[in-house]
């Protein structure tokens, strides 16, 4: 059976030096996904990654929890448009070829 | 080495005030942030320079040095000691071209302020570095087994297995092998996606294969024996007597490798299409109404 592994909302935070209203926010905006366990609020580890890039954005350009979701948003398509271009591209080099 | 123009990255002046530089780095920092320009290495490169900029440009001590040296300042503290060393022999001599050698501002960097992270006001921010993409074309046949095969990806070579039974359009991921990280952050990833040109008589759906027959009016009538190929050579099929256009016959196992599942594979599926004789003879059209005459009794 495949195992989660979880980290505690208080050890991300202090990791990263940031609040843990923050995460929640970025949790009602959809943003990151977090569990609550019981009484505590967890992060999975699978949500580490995105958690990450928005606490480097939040940091590093002082982008508000608003502007994460937008980029949040934004760059799913961006990632999705992408990834179109490229079966595209790939099923007309089959015709040129 | 190259001397990097920190005003110059940060399209300022020497006269720019700290909020001004403060507004540049953002400014840039937003438009070349690596997180926002996913596997860009352009934009990467380019974002750790404007980031080199400021936490100099930003930092009154460091900039004083690097605007007293310019391209000289890795050596500020040298100078610094020569000068007062000889200050009181000499004086009014300048330092500042006296040294040869060209400056690399990162190099200055680290032997400035004791590595990278020396002096920074904020935390080192790790990059995960650029996940690399990679497209190789096979023909179907070369999937049918695992093999290994030598890739060439960013001038390294790479030796990947190739499971059996891959799908077109499928990418399989292999860590580690994308680009370097930044400020020790862990390597990319590489992706590989195949494309698959279909070079059997066999249509594929996943691990099944499927195939349209055709067989003479007569065998279909009367049945018989009939040679077909599969992907591991020529099997007989027993043609049951009347088959009608469009039967469909399963051949269990017959199909395509299932991936990642040893010795499992999907079925192939024939569908036979019955011929309907041309340029007959007098003799076999005088068969036919024959066989009308006596369809009509």
């Amino acid at each position: 059976m495949e195992k989660t592994i979880y980290i505690h909302i208080k050890e991300f935070c202090s990791h990263y030096n940031v609040e843990v209203p923050f995460i929640k926010q970025l949790q009602e905006y959809e943003v990151v996904n977090i569990e609550v366990a019981e009484t505590e609020i967890m992060i999975p580890e699978n949500e580490l990654l995105n958690l990450e890039k928005m606490v480097r954005l939040h940091h590093d350009l002082a982008i508000n929890p608003e502007g994460l979701q937008a980029i949040h948003h934004l760059l799913a398509k961006v990632n999705h448009l992408q990834e179109e271009i490229n079966f595209l591209s790939r099923k007309l080099k089959r015709f040129e070829d | 080495m190259e001397f990097i123009d920190y005003y110059k990255v940060l399209a300022l002046t020497k006269k720019a005030t700290e909020k001004e530089i403060k507004s540049a780095y953002r400014k840039l920092a937003r438009k070349y942030h690596p997180d926002l320009n996913p596997n860009d290495a352009e934009a990467e490169k380019k974002f750790k320079q404007i980031n080199e900029a400021n936490e100099v440009l930003s930092n009154p001590e460091k900039r004083k040095k690097y605007d007293q040296y310019g391209k000289d300042w890795q050596h500020a503290e040298e100078f610094e000691k020569a000068k007062t060393q000889r200050g009181a022999n000499q004086s009014g001599r300048s330092y500042t071209n006296s040294s040869n050698q060209e400056g690399d501002f990162s190099d200055f960097f680290e032997s400035m302020f004791g590595g990278a992270s020396y002096g920074r006001q904020e935390r080192q921010v790790k990059f995960r570095g650029q996940d690399f993409n990679a497209e190789l074309q096979l023909n179907l046949s070369d999937v049918i087994k695992t093999h290994k095969r030598t890739l060439t990806i960013n001038g390294k070579n790479i030796r990947i297995n190739i499971p059996a039974g891959i799908e077109d359009k499928q990418t399989i991921k292999i860590k580690g092998y994308g680009g370097d990280g930044i400020n020790g952050g862990p390597k990319g990833d590489l992706y590989i996606t195949f494309s698959l040109l279909n070079n059997t008589e066999f249509k594929r759906e996943g691990a099944n294969l499927y195939k349209t027959l055709e067989i003479p009016l007569t065998k279909a009538i009367l049945g018989g024996t009939i040679t077909i190929n599969t992907l591991e050579g020529k099997v007989k099929l027993t043609l049951k007597p009347e088959t009608q256009n469009g039967a469909q016959v399963k051949l269990k196992g017959k199909g395509f490798p299932r991936y990642k599942k040893d010795n499992e594979y999907g079925d192939l599926y024939i569908t036979y299409a019955i011929k309907i004789p041309t340029n007959l003879t007098d003799d076999q059209r005088e068969l036919f109404k024959k066989l009308e005459e006596l369809d009509l009794k």
